[in-house]
């Protein structure tokens, strides 16, 4: 390698809010989520050697591997995937599978993820793997949940490594019930009221006369 | 015999700014001696502050820290006072010519405010402008409503209003054009708001849009007082459709240009624009970082780095130095890498006095481009790109300033090294001496250990003295202390270190990478790398603000230390070197000087500046 192609060859660093950056330092993770109707995707870009730290546990800067090597680390990558993030979906554990495990244009590992199951409306996000890292390690998070472009975005950290965010897509017909009643509270609340004091009031008027028209039926 | 000061402007001490009043109307108060105008009068010239009085809330009573100037002669003495509503001023303390710029109040009572008058020859000059106790350690900046989710990523300051504070300018970013707002430090008020328009929604972190600002580790955004007249204006990236503060929308009719726009610090009207190099326009807009440098020793300049990228393969790399005149902007000089012109570049910038010459030089990781625009040096000895890289002072026995920088994956094995910065010739390198070179992402320099000859400097191959070379911490099992960040905090001349939200001292004993003794932990949100949008001295004494966004996105809050001290130095925002460090955050690295900031040090030599004169 020439000394010229080596100065005009810098890996770039950082994140987007748009979506996980397209090269990464050793210490920082990008994560980008989207929630759909029918499934969560979750796509996690990290450099080789974190990636190969949470596979294997090896430490040091010195242990990563060449982007040709990669083959040779597929499988357990692969099986890395999964326990990348931890996500429960309206409390209960969202389990999810690995689709793909890649290297970027930039020579990072991009796993890609999906759930079996549709997102329910309050999804959180645990970087688990920042519980195996030594602190230091940040995992950027940025979650979609209705539109191409996401709507939140946290840097997830050692001693803070958890965000939630509300499924706007969420399908749910309870969820959707308990929109308009949080949004309409006070009208359906007032709506509810003069209903019911009017069935109140005509219950209260025609019981007699119903009586009397039974009786008077009756006879 | 001191007369009243001004009212605070907010006498609620939780209310929004650190309030204060302008007792020291149109100069620095406190003290002719730093007046404004004052100083060295062929030296550089820099904002004229006031004395940053701040009274942040230490336990029952206030700690009242207040700055001295680079300006002020060695023995200039303070007496600090308090007014409680309009009681007459009693005296609080007086700070000797060998006592720190703070001191404890225990029994402030209610209401109270403060200022402080420099005594020089027996005689005691004007207030500072008062300022009312806070409620807490931090002073509250509430944050304008913007898009949902909308963060603060980075922060700049610099004297909008001319005020004699610092005032406060942040990105706000979402998923929509990044927004740049300028606050008044003093009332919490925002003053205005920059819009990046429809070319800034691009914030790819290696190919954004021709408007983007603060994507990945670029900034495209400055703040300085960079015509010299006392208020600070903004250096911003532009491209069509760009909206400045007064809802003026920049038209122009290639996408593809792109301009270095100076806004008015008080309005946020683009007062002019100058275009960026468009040596390589056909790949695409560059992305840059933005700083500010005194490239004839005297008055400031804007400077830009930028880089784009050919086709996903090499980069290019252009840098610019921009004069502004009050009304225009001109171009100084253009520098580019190519034909072997230059070295490997960084993942940020530094300006600063390298061959002491007083002007200043735009450094970079691999490279020294000199005041005039042409290379100074290359590092030779197989150096190639890393992420970091921090000059100062590292070691008073030696002449000059030294370097430390880090190496991402060199083939030759260089892991690390350290250098000269007048010449840089490389005087200790360290290599991995099983093959190739780690990517070691990370790497600083503070003073921790008393004992070791100057600072120390380390990444993940261990911690040397920078005086005799000793390995003063091998790395083994993961043992240095994370390397991330100086800071000033707690009052000694050794450093502490900020890694994301918390500030402490590393334990010597115990030199376990995780045991720490932590001064402060600020509440609010980290951004990338571990960094907070900002820290730097911009209020009190010598130590360092750090500036975060609280969780809810609703206020800015910049704390200040409540420990207490004897050691007298000057504002680190006088010094050349930290105070051109302060406009450059895109990958954020530590804010350094340019004397020997540690244990045992010397008194260091007044900074050869002088304060800009008001009208």
């Amino acid at each position: 390698v020439t000394r010229g192609a080596l100065v005009l060859a810098p890996a770039l660093v950082a994140l987007s809010f748009a979506g996980p950056a397209r090269a990464h330092d050793p210490f920082e993770i990008t994560a980008l989520a989207r929630l759909g109707a029918s499934e969560l995707v979750l796509e996690v870009t990290m450099a080789r050697g974190t990636a190969l730290r949470l596979a294997t546990g090896r430490t040091g800067p010195r242990e990563t591997f060449a982007p040709k090597a990669f083959p040779e680390h597929h499988a357990k990558l692969l099986a890395l995937a999964p326990s990348l993030y931890a996500i429960t979906s309206d409390g209960a554990a969202l389990p999810l599978r690995a689709r793909s495990v890649a290297l970027t244009e930039e020579g990072d590992v991009l796993s890609v993820l999906a759930s079996a199951e549709s997102p329910g409306e309050r999804v959180r996000f645990r970087a688990s793997h920042l519980g195996v890292l030594p602190e230091g390690y940040t995992s950027a998070l940025s979650v979609a949940t209705s539109a191409e472009k996401p709507t939140y975005y946290k840097l997830l950290v050692a001693t803070d490594p958890e965000l939630e965010v509300e499924h706007e897509g969420s399908p749910g017909l309870a969820r959707a019930a308990r929109r308009v009643f949080d949004d309409y509270a006070p009208l359906i609340l007032l709506l509810g009221a003069l209903v019911g004091g009017r069935i109140v009031e005509r219950v209260t008027r025609r019981e007699p006369g119903a009586t009397r028209r039974v009786v008077q039926a009756g006879e | 015999m001191a007369g009243g000061a001004g009212a605070g402007a907010f006498a609620g001490s939780g209310t929004a700014g650190f309030g204060g009043s302008g007792a020291g109307s149109g100069g620095t108060g406190g003290g002719a001696a730093g007046a404004c105008g004052g100083g060295n009068p062929s030296g550089r010239i820099m904002e004229c502050l006031d004395r940053g009085v701040v009274a942040p809330k230490s336990g029952t009573g206030n700690f009242v820290s207040f700055r001295l100037f680079g300006t002020d002669p060695p023995d200039i003495t303070f007496r600090l006072y308090r007014q409680n509503g309009s009681a007459a001023p009693v005296m609080v303390c007086s700070r000797a010519a060998n006592q720190g710029t703070s001191c404890l109040d225990a029994n402030p009572g209610s209401g109270a405010t403060y200022f402080v008058r420099a005594v020089t020859g027996g005689v005691e000059g004007a207030p500072s402008p008062a300022v009312p106790a806070l409620a807490q350690d931090y002073v509250r900046i509430p944050l304008a409503a913007a898009a949902s989710g909308a963060y603060v990523h980075l922060a700049w300051t610099g004297d909008l209003d001319g005020d004699g504070s610092f005032d406060i300018v942040v990105d706000r970013i979402s998923s929509a054009a990044p927004l740049v707002e300028g606050y008044s430090a003093r009332t919490g008020a925002r003053l205005w708001r920059l819009d990046t328009g429809p070319l800034g929604v691009n914030q790819d972190n290696i190919e954004g849009g021709a408007a983007t600002i603060s994507n990945g580790h670029w900034d495209g955004v400055t703040v300085f007082d960079f015509d010299a007249d006392g208020d600070a204006e903004v250096a911003v990236k532009t491209a069509n459709g760009f909206v400045f503060g007064d809802g003026t929308t920049l038209r122009h009719a290639n996408d593809q240009d792109q301009f270095v726009s100076i806004v008015n610090g008080r309005t946020g009207a683009e007062i002019t624009r100058a275009p960026l190099p468009n040596d390589y326009l056909s790949d695409g807009p560059l992305q840059c970082h933005f700083g500010a440098g005194y490239l004839d020793g005297v008055r400031p300049n804007v400077i830009v780095k930028c880089k784009n990228r050919v086709g996903s393969g090499a980069f290019n790399l252009v840098a610019a130095a921009y004069d502004f005149s009050g009304t225009a902007l001109t171009r100084r000089w253009k520098f580019t890498r190519s034909n072997n012109n230059g070295g490997a570049d960084y993942h940020q910038i530094r300006i600063l006095d390298v061959d002491g010459d007083g002007k200043d030089e735009v450094a970079d990781g691999g490279y020294v481009i000199d005041d005039d625009g042409t290379l100074l040096y290359a590092l030779g000895s197989g150096v190639i790109h890393g992420d970091r890289f921090h000059i100062t002072d590292m070691d008073p026995a030696r002449p000059g300033l030294e370097g430390f920088g880090i190496q991402q994956d060199n083939p030759n094995g260089l892991e690390t090294y350290y250098y000269d910065a007048r010449t840089g010739q490389i005087l200790r390198s360290y290599s991995n001496p099983n093959g190739a070179g780690a990517d070691m992402g990370r790497g600083t320099v503070a003073d921790l250990f008393p004992d070791q000859p100057g600072f120390e400097y380390w990444s993940f191959n261990g911690m040397y003295a920078a005086g005799s070379g000793a390995l003063v911490v091998a790395e083994e099992n993961e043992n240095v202390p994370w390397p991330n960040f100086l800071m000033q905090w707690d009052g000694d001349t050794g450093g502490e270190l900020l890694d994301n939200n918390r500030v402490g001292d590393w334990n010597l004993t115990a030199r376990s990478r995780n045991t720490y003794s932590w001064r402060r932990t600020f509440d609010g949100l980290v951004q990338a790398r571990g960094a907070i949008p900002f820290y730097g001295d911009i209020l009190g004494d010598w130590r360092e603000e750090a500036l975060l966004e609280t969780a809810d996105h609703a206020e800015l809050r910049i704390y200040t230390t409540t420990y207490e001290t004897d050691v007298r130095l000057y504002t680190l925002a006088h010094n050349p070197a930290y105070r051109n460090s302060l406009t450059v955050h895109g990958y954020k690295q530590s804010h350094l000087v340019d004397y020997f900031l540690g244990h045992g040090m010397a008194a260091p030599p007044a900074p050869r500046i002088r304060l800009a004169a008001r009208p």
